[in-house]
C-alpha cells in the first residue's frame, strides 16, 4: 500500500512543482472534438485498405474467369484447324474481335499460320486470346500439324 | 483498499481544484457529442463489414466454382480427346459392337446430357506378361468363334520356346487363376494388323494338340467377333484396365458432374454436347446436332464434341443479375435467379474416330 501510495504520487510532483499549468493537466484527460474527427479520419483510410482487398480479390476472380473463358477459346479453333484437311487450313495472320466464349464476350483473337514451320510438310499454329481488364491480357496456344491423310 | 488520501495532496491549489472538478464527469452535451460520434462511426464500421462479408461470400462462392468448373472441363475434355483409341475401325466386347462415343440427348436430370466414352488404354494392362502375345494363323471371319494360331501350345514339343503352353496350363493374375482344368474362362483380345479393329472374347477353352482357342457363347453373351481379322492379328491376355468406359450425366442432387457415378467436380448447372458430323465423309465435319440422339450410323461419322459445363454457386447473392443461359438445345431462364454463373464451352476435334 505504501509503495503504491508513493509510486502514484511521484509522478505528479514534478507535473505540478514545474509551471502549475492547469491546461496541461486538462489536455491529458480527454480527446478535442478535433482529435477525436482526425481518429476517424486515419480509421477511415485504413478500413478503405480494408475495401481495396475486396477490390483486387474480386478482380483476381474475374481475371481467373477470364482466362479459363479465353483458353477454351484458343483451344476451340485449334481443334477447328485440326479439324480442317491440311491443304484447307488458311495461311497468314487472322484477327477477330469482340469474340464470345460462354458468357463473357470481348475477346479478340488472333491465328498466326506459318506454313512449313518448322519442316516442310508442317504447319505451325498459333493462337493468341487477348482481352482488355485495364491491362492488355493475352493466353497463347501453339501447336504444330502435319497432313495425316495419305491423298492430300 | 487504495485511500482517497494519496489524491488530495499537501501542494493544493485553487486550479487542481477546479482540475478534480471537471474530471468528476461529463455534461450532457459533451455525452450527446460522444455518443453521436460514436453512432457515426459505428454505423459506417457496419455498412463497411456488412458489405465487405457479402463480397466476401460471393467470391469465396464463385472462386470455388470456378475451380470445380475448370476440373470438370479438364477431365472431360482429355476423356473425349482419347474417345475410340484403339477401336476406331470396330470395336466388339463379347459379341457386341461397342461404338466409341455414345449419347443421350436431354435423358439427365434436368434435362442436361449423358454421354458415354469408350477407348483402349495406351498401357499394357496389369497383366500383360502373363500370357505370350499368339498370331493368327488363318483368317477369322465375322462371327467366327474359333482362332488357329501360329505358335505351338504344347507343352510336349521340344523347346517350347518362347512357352506357349502357358495358354492351355493354368495360371493367375491378380489373385485370380485362369485356364487349367476344369477350364476357367479369362479375357483375350485379338487386334488386327493396323491395330484399328479389336475384339474382346472369353476364352473358353484351349486346344493345345490342335493349337486352337475356342471363344464360345458364355456367361449369356454371344462372345463371337464382330470383325474379320486377317492371318498376323495378334492374340493377348486382356487386363479389365486396359479397357476404359467412362459415362458422364449430371446429378441434380448435389449439382455434381459424375464420372462413373463418380463425382468429379461440384457446382455444376449443365451438361450439353453437340456433334460435329462427317456425313458425306470428306474428313470435314459438315453437320451440327445438339438436339437428339444420334442414329448408329451417325454415331460413327462424329468427328468432333462441343462440350458445354456450366457452373453455378452454391448460393444466391444479392444484387447478381445473371440469368442461366440457354445451352445447345436447352433453353435458358427467362428471369435472374441472383446466382452467380460461369459456363465454358470447348470443341474438341476426335483424333482417333474416322481414320481409315
Amino acid at each position: 500500500m505504501p509503495i503504491l501510495f508513493h509510486s502514484y504520487s511521484t509522478p505528479s510532483l514534478p507535473r505540478n512543482s514545474s509551471e502549475n499549468k492547469p491546461t496541461v493537466s486538462a489536455k491529458t484527460s480527454g480527446f478535442t472534438l478535433l482529435e477525436v474527427l482526425m481518429a476517424a479520419v486515419i480509421l477511415a483510410v485504413g478500413l478503405l485498405g480494408l475495401a481495396a482487398m475486396q477490390t483486387a480479390a474480386i478482380k483476381a476472380n474475374y481475371q481467373a474467369k477470364k482466362h479459363t473463358l479465353a483458353t477454351s477459346l484458343a483451344e476451340s479453333q485449334l481443334e477447328a484447324y485440326r479439324n480442317m484437311s491440311y491443304d484447307a487450313i488458311p495461311s497468314g495472320t487472322i484477327t477477330d474481335t469482340n469474340v464470345i466464349s460462354g458468357d463473357v464476350g470481348n475477346f479478340t483473337r488472333t491465328v498466326t499460320i506459318e506454313n512449313d514451320t518448322p519442316v516442310a510438310g508442317l504447319k505451325t499454329i498459333t493462337v493468341s486470346v487477348s482481352w482488355n481488364d485495364g491491362k492488355l491480357r493475352t493466353t497463347t496456344l501453339k501447336t504444330i500439324v502435319g497432313s495425316l491423310s495419305s491423298n492430300s | 483498499m487504495r485511500d482517497v488520501t494519496p489524491y488530495k495532496q499537501p501542494s493544493l491549489s485553487s486550479e487542481t481544484e477546479r482540475f478534480d472538478r471537471r474530471r468528476e464527469g461529463f455534461t450532457l452535451v459533451e455525452l450527446l457529442i460522444a455518443v453521436g460520434l460514436s453512432a457515426v462511426l459505428i454505423a459506417a464500421l457496419i455498412e463497411l463489414f456488412s458489405i465487405n462479408y457479402a463480397s466476401y461470400i460471393l467470391q469465396e462462392d464463385v472462386a470455388a466454382m470456378q475451380q470445380n468448373l475448370r476440373i470438370a472441363k479438364t477431365i472431360l475434355e482429355r476423356d473425349i480427346r482419347m474417345a475410340g483409341s484403339g477401336i476406331s475401325g470396330g470395336f466388339g466386347l463379347f459379341g457386341t459392337k461397342v461404338d466409341p462415343i455414345s449419347y443421350s440427348n436431354g435423358t439427365g436430370d434436368n434435362n442436361t446430357d449423358i454421354l458415354t466414352i469408350n477407348y483402349l488404354n495406351l498401357g499394357t494392362g496389369n497383366c500383360a506378361d502373363v500370357l505370350p502375345q499368339l498370331t493368327l494363323k488363318g483368317t477369322m471371319p465375322v462371327a467366327s468363334s474359333e482362332a488357329e494360331v501360329n505358335e505351338d501350345l504344347t507343352s510336349t514339343s521340344s523347346p517350347p520356346t518362347p512357352p506357349y503352353s502357358t495358354w492351355g496350363d493354368e495360371f493367375a493374375c491378380g489373385g485370380n487363376t485362369y485356364g487349367g482344368t476344369p477350364f476357367k474362362e479369362f479375357k483375350a483380345i485379338i487386334t488386327s494388323p493396323d491395330g484399328k479393329k479389336s475384339d474382346v472374347v472369353y476364352i473358353t477353352q484351349v486346344q493345345p494338340n490342335s493349337d486352337k482357342l475356342q471363344n464360345r457363347p458364355y456367361a449369356g453373351f454371344d462372345n463371337k467377333v464382330i470383325n474379320s481379322y486377317p492371318p498376323g492379328s495378334t492374340i493377348s491376355f486382356f487386363s479389365d484396365d486396359q479397357l476404359v468406359q467412362v459415362t458422364y450425366r449430371y446429378r441434380s442432387s448435389d449439382r455434381s458432374l459424375l464420372r462413373n457415378d463418380q463425382a468429379i467436380a461440384n457446382y455444376i448447372e449443365d451438361l450439353q454436347f453437340a456433334f460435329g458430323l462427317d456425313t458425306d465423309n470428306d474428313q470435314v465435319v459438315d453437320t451440327w446436332i445438339n438436339n437428339r440422339n444420334l442414329t448408329a450410323d451417325e454415331l460413327i461419322q462424329i468427328r468432333a464434341v462441343r462440350m458445354n459445363v456450366s457452373g453455378r454457386t452454391d448460393r444466391i447473392h444479392r444484387g447478381m443479375t445473371d440469368v442461366r443461359p440457354a445451352i445447345e438445345d436447352r433453353a435458358g431462364a427467362t428471369s435472374s435467379d441472383q446466382y452467380a454463373r460461369e459456363w465454358v464451352q470447348l470443341t474438341v476435334k476426335i483424333r482417333n474416330m474416322g481414320l481409315e
